[in-house]
């Protein structure tokens, strides 16, 4: 029975043996039938994973355009320095509407009508342009 | 065989007519891949798009300086292997009204006699599409693409030793499979 590695006869069909591995290996198939038929088959194997055919399809053009077709490029609009501005607008709006539910949103309400009761109009209108007026709505 | 920087940008710029310059270029050499691996055409064109999806994707992660064919490359292989593991199914075929599958499941003599009247590339090509997915893998860059262990195991991203591991495993397996089909001599 054959104690050689059957491993090296696949890397010997590779020729990833180093000269020396080569010189015990072809040594030892000159007394080993063994090895020698499996050797042989492994070759014929070999010869055949490497030469089987891939047709390539005349269907292959129409796959690539297919895949093709089905991209959609990344839309960008063009929207202009308005609608960015007006888009940004909603957004912090959005984002700052919590302030309605505020302990304090009342007590500021309160307070801006007492003040516009004194003060007139002027002041409130003055009052609605600030910051703190365009979350709290009289 | 590679292509030009700026073809590539206008690719990351979504440019369609580079793209399909780009594929039209690389189809075959992907295509090849795909149809070694899984053995069968309709299946090759479901990978192939599948690769085409990936890299219209990862088309801006891809480094201009360095070559391509290794990213595609790289690309229909991770494909391959994961369109295997997704779409693994096991589909329950009636016999009934079907004579001809009915007369491939009767007797251990009729199956031999189906066999050898197979061509022998049609048997080794079943015996490799049965093979496990990472064992064919191995196989089809070996034999598509020529690549040494290295670089087999670079591409898979595998061990050297798991890489040999599959390769030889996989021969065995198919000269067994040709043992039994009677066109390996036992």
């Amino acid at each position: 029975m054959c104690q050689m590695d059957r491993d090296i006869l696949q890397e010997y069909i590779d020729d990833c043996l180093e000269d020396f591995e080569k010189l015990i290996l072809q040594e030892h198939l000159k007394n080993c039938e063994m090895c020698r038929r499996e050797l042989a088959q492994l070759k014929v194997l070999d010869w055949d994973l490497r030469h089987l055919p891939i047709d390539i399809p005349q269907e292959l053009g129409r796959v690539r355009q297919a895949s093709l077709h089905d991209l959609e490029p990344p839309t960008i609009s063009h929207q202009g320095i308005k609608g960015i501005l007006a888009l940004q607008r909603q957004i912090f709006a959005h984002s700052a509407s919590f302030v309605h539910f505020m302990p304090s949103t009342k007590m500021i309400r309160n307070a801006q009508s007492k003040v516009a009761a004194y003060t007139g109009r002027a002041l409130q209108e003055r009052f609605s342009r600030s910051i703190w007026g365009k979350f709290v709505r009289i | 065989m590679d292509i030009s920087r700026a073809l590539i940008r206008r690719c990351k710029k979504n440019d369609k007519a580079a793209l399909n310059e780009l594929l039209r270029q690389y189809e075959q050499y992907l295509y090849k891949i795909c149809y070694y691996y899984c053995q069968d055409k309709d299946e090759a064109f479901d990978i192939c798009q599948e690769v085409y999806i990936r890299i219209f994707r990862h088309m801006a992660s891809l480094d201009e300086d360095r070559p391509i064919v290794p990213w595609l490359k790289r690309l229909a292989v991770n494909t391959c292997l994961n369109y295997k593991r997704d779409h693994r199914k096991v589909v329950p075929v009636s016999l009934d009204g079907n004579p001809a599958l009915m007369q491939g499941v009767t007797t251990s003599d009729s199956v031999e006699e189906i066999a050898m009247s197979h061509n022998d590339e049609n048997v080794l090509s079943s015996a490799l599409a049965s093979l496990a997915d990472n064992q064919r893998m191995a196989l089809t860059l070996r034999y598509v693409e020529d690549l040494s262990y290295e670089e087999i195991a670079h591409t898979m991203e595998l061990p050297l030793g798991t890489v040999k591991s599959h390769i030889f495993r996989g021969r065995n397996a198919l000269r067994e499979i040709l043992r039994t089909s009677d066109l390996v001599e036992g």
